[in-house]
């Protein structure tokens, strides 16, 4: 026994070394701070911190229930990506009490789990939520409603093993160590370069940014292709489903009846892809029943800002991050004329004040698709030096 | 075998029902399956005959049967294991022995290799080709199929390579259950090299009985084989796939079973296997049968299955996309390994081997199983039997 352990044993060391480098190499790059920990520093930081790993993966619903659950916000904004540019500054004086909780829920399920939630007092019911109807909401086929957060929510990835072999793997494959950030500007690899997501929630698109300050051109993130080739999210068949809007309009219903202020969102397209893409009867099919549904939340008195593109707003497409995701400067915009245009419903909108936003309107520093409001701003300026 | 097969004759009664206008609806067993039930009923199965035809005193001690039965290391997917050999094993006092810790742990290695390194990637290529045949060229298809039939051996055998390995470490000897079968010359010499603690099984415990009820038919020969091969393909799993699959290895049996009573099959057999020029083309030819066959294996149902042969010969048939072209020269060079080894008593057999390869070889195998493994969620193919 002992000749065996002595002559496997610098087998077994290798392994033992290999798992040390990449645990080294996983702590240096911020990637194994555990998402309870992400949430307790961010939470209470008045630092503009970025939880983005890069190499063991977010757990996103997870980190944005996590945080959400830890601050209860007065201003909750929940929908897919396409809500995540709405920053807390926004909606002043309530700064302090907003979450952008973009990406937490992520079909019909979750929202319906949402009100639960609030139903059962589990979490503190908000004054006012900013609510993304998109279309994956009344779609009949879509890969998201496979997802759950009440019953599959994904684990912490920094505290699974597997992840960490699979992480390790991919450093040592990708072999781009040098290009280690220096930065401490916060979790994960991506975090520490300044990608990921605020303390408010909201996600800082930096590679984006950083091409506009280069080109400043519109891109479109190949959505048209994807369109043009039918995947995701436009896969066959793509179709509108009266069923499944009628559900979401009974899970809006139970926020109204709990006393909350509800202001839905139909997340606007850029006018290059939307001209384009209402040339294909697959979609305008889609899109005229989809427009029904609009007008029929609005008859409902729902208060709603309608489904735009740059050009009807007097922007243009550079004010999109890509076809689909409206930058921030947009998205503050379109509350901001809604809030001009009715500011009857909901009345929590009287409270609003935009006096930072007009100021950073005016400021030479914002670009089309970002306020460039964040501490990050100074690496760009030197990058201009 | 209530469980495994009730749901599936079920169903199809009901489909047959259908056909004759029944319009009734039926409820189907919605349970889960003990993991590996099919192996420990062919264990306790070959004990309860053997006790009864007298070739085995019944096991007074409970403790050892037990053992027998559920032996951790085979229990989820064999090498079924006869009472009359490994039985005994648990009444005799174990001694740590050096050697067979060492080949224990050798064969622990390459299983651990070929399932993370080898099987595990050729099966993400695999998947993503019999997801959607219709969008790979005849090529890609043709090296799908191939690719299957070797991801199949080397994550089974694998299986088997774990634990025999462990069972060696722990002092026990398992059966061997494969003989580098794919490069078998014929269908019938594949099934003596193929999974041989079933085979086996069938043939002492089935085939034999079987055929023995008219020994001197020719016909009956035939159709005894094709019975034992419905039932082996039955065994895998309640699904069609399966019967054709067995069905149509059965009828490979027909010219070795002609050749019985024909001098001239016998001598073009013998001619195909022997000569030197042409036997290697043989095992080529051979491996494309199996690798073609295997495609019912593999799919979901039978439409799945003849979707994908039309593919084949439908679709444009040059090109190979990159993902698919990555992995031929792993699985090109584990082929030429196993070639070049396969009349050792294990490919992995290194016992010639000067000593500075022979640690080469396991630190190579070691850092290509952390760097290249895939740690995903693949389970072992045959878990699912």
């Amino acid at each position: 026994m002992k000749q065996f352990l002595k002559k496997t044993w610098p087998y077994v060391f290798i392994g033992i070394a290999y798992f040390l480098i990449g645990e080294y190499l996983l702590h240096r790059l911020n990637e194994t701070t555990s998402i309870k920990e992400v949430a307790r520093i961010q939470s209470s930081s008045k630092k503009e911190l970025y939880y983005g790993r890069q190499v063991l993966g977010n757990s996103l619903p997870l980190y944005k229930y996590t945080l959400f659950e830890r601050l209860q916000p007065e201003v909750l904004v929940v929908g897919q990506s396409v809500t995540l540019q709405f920053r807390d500054f926004v909606f002043e004086p309530f700064q302090d009490n907003f979450y952008n909780a973009g990406l937490m829920i992520r079909n019909l399920a979750d929202l319906n789990y949402l009100a639960d939630l609030f139903e059962q007092g589990e979490i503190k019911n908000p004054r006012f939520m900013l609510i993304a109807v998109d279309l994956s909401f009344v779609l009949k086929k879509t890969f998201l409603d496979e997802y759950s957060l009440e019953f599959d929510r994904p684990e912490d990835r920094a505290l699974n093993a597997k992840s960490h072999l699979q992480g390790t793997q991919k450093l040592m494959l990708d072999a781009k160590l040098r290009e280690l950030p220096l930065q401490n500007w916060g979790f994960g690899k991506a975090g520490m370069m300044g990608r990921g997501y605020r303390n408010d929630g909201s996600y800082r698109h930096l590679p984006e940014i950083e091409r506009y300050l280069i080109d400043s051109t519109y891109h479109d993130g190949n959505l048209i292709d994807r369109l043009k080739n039918r995947q995701a999210p436009f896969i066959v068949p793509f179709e509108y489903d009266p069923e499944k809007a009628k559900r979401t309009m009974g899970v809006l219903d139970r926020f109204t009846k709990l006393g909350i202020e509800i202001l839905l969102y139909i997340p606007p397209y850029s006018d290059a892809f939307f001209n384009q893409a209402m040339e294909d009867t697959l979609f305008s099919g889609f899109w005229k029943e989809y427009m029904s549904f609009q007008q029929e939340l609005s008859d409902k008195q729902y208060a709603i800002i309608e489904f735009t593109t740059p050009s009807r707003m007097g922007l243009d497409d550079r004010f999109m991050v890509d076809a689909e995701h409206p930058g921030e400067v947009m998205s503050a915009l379109q509350l901001k004329k809604y809030c001009d245009e009715n500011r009857q419903t909901p009345s929590f909108l009287h409270h609003l004040k935009f006096t930072t936003l007009d100021s950073l309107l005016q400021q030479e520093n914002t670009l089309p698709i970002s306020f460039l409001k964040d501490s990050i701003n100074l690496r760009f300026k030197s990058k201009e030096k | 075998m209530f469980f495994k097969y009730f749901n599936f004759f079920l169903e199809s009664a009901h489909d047959l029902l259908h056909n004759f206008g029944y319009q009734g609806g039926f409820t189907t067993l919605n349970i889960i399956l003990p993991v590996g039930i099919s192996f420990y009923t062919f264990q306790t199965l070959s004990y309860s005959l053997d006790v009864y035809k007298g070739k085995l005193k019944p096991q007074k001690d409970f403790i050892a049967f037990l053992n027998y039965v559920s032996f951790f290391p085979q229990l989820v997917a064999g090498p079924i294991e006869r009472a009359k050999a490994f039985l005994p094993q648990f009444l005799s006092p174990r001694v740590f022995s050096y050697p067979q810790a060492v080949l224990g742990m050798r064969l622990l290695l390459y299983g651990i290799f070929k399932k993370m390194v080898v099987a595990d990637n050729i099966g993400l290529r695999v998947d993503a080709i019999f997801a959607q045949p219709n969008q790979h060229t005849g090529l890609e298809l043709i090296f799908g199929l191939s690719l299957f039939a070797i991801q199949l051996y080397t994550d089974f055998s694998a299986y088997t390579d774990i634990a025999r390995g462990v069972a060696k470490m722990l002092g026990f000897e398992l059966m061997r259950n494969f003989r580098t079968p794919l490069f078998s010359k014929s269908i019938p010499e594949f099934w003596t090299r193929w999974h041989i603690s079933l085979t086996t099984w069938f043939r002492d415990y089935l085939f034999i009985w079987l055929a023995g009820i008219n020994k001197k038919s020719l016909s009956w020969r035939i159709i005894s084989t094709i019975l034992l091969f419905l039932i082996i393909g039955f065994w895998h799993g309640a699904n069609y796939t399966f019967i054709v699959f067995g069905l149509l290895n059965g009828l490979y049996f027909i010219p070795r079973i002609l050749s019985r009573k024909s001098q001239k099959m016998r001598s073009l057999l013998s001619f195909l296997n022997n000569n030197s020029l042409i036997s290697k083309p043989v095992v080529l030819g051979n491996f494309l049968i199996l690798s073609f066959t295997g495609v019912l294996f593999r799919s979901n149902d039978l439409s799945h299955a003849s979707t994908y042969y039309q593919a084949v010969l439908n679709q444009d048939f040059f090109g190979l996309n990159d993902f698919i072209l990555a992995i031929l020269p792993l699985s090109l060079g584990f082929m030429i390994f196993e070639w070049y080894n396969q009349k050792k008593s294990h490919p992995f057999d290194l016992d010639g081997y000067p000593t500075w390869l022979r640690r080469s070889l396991y630190v190579i195998m070691i850092l290509a199983v952390f760097l290249f493994g895939y740690f995903g969620t693949e389970p072992f193919y045959y878990f699912q039997f």
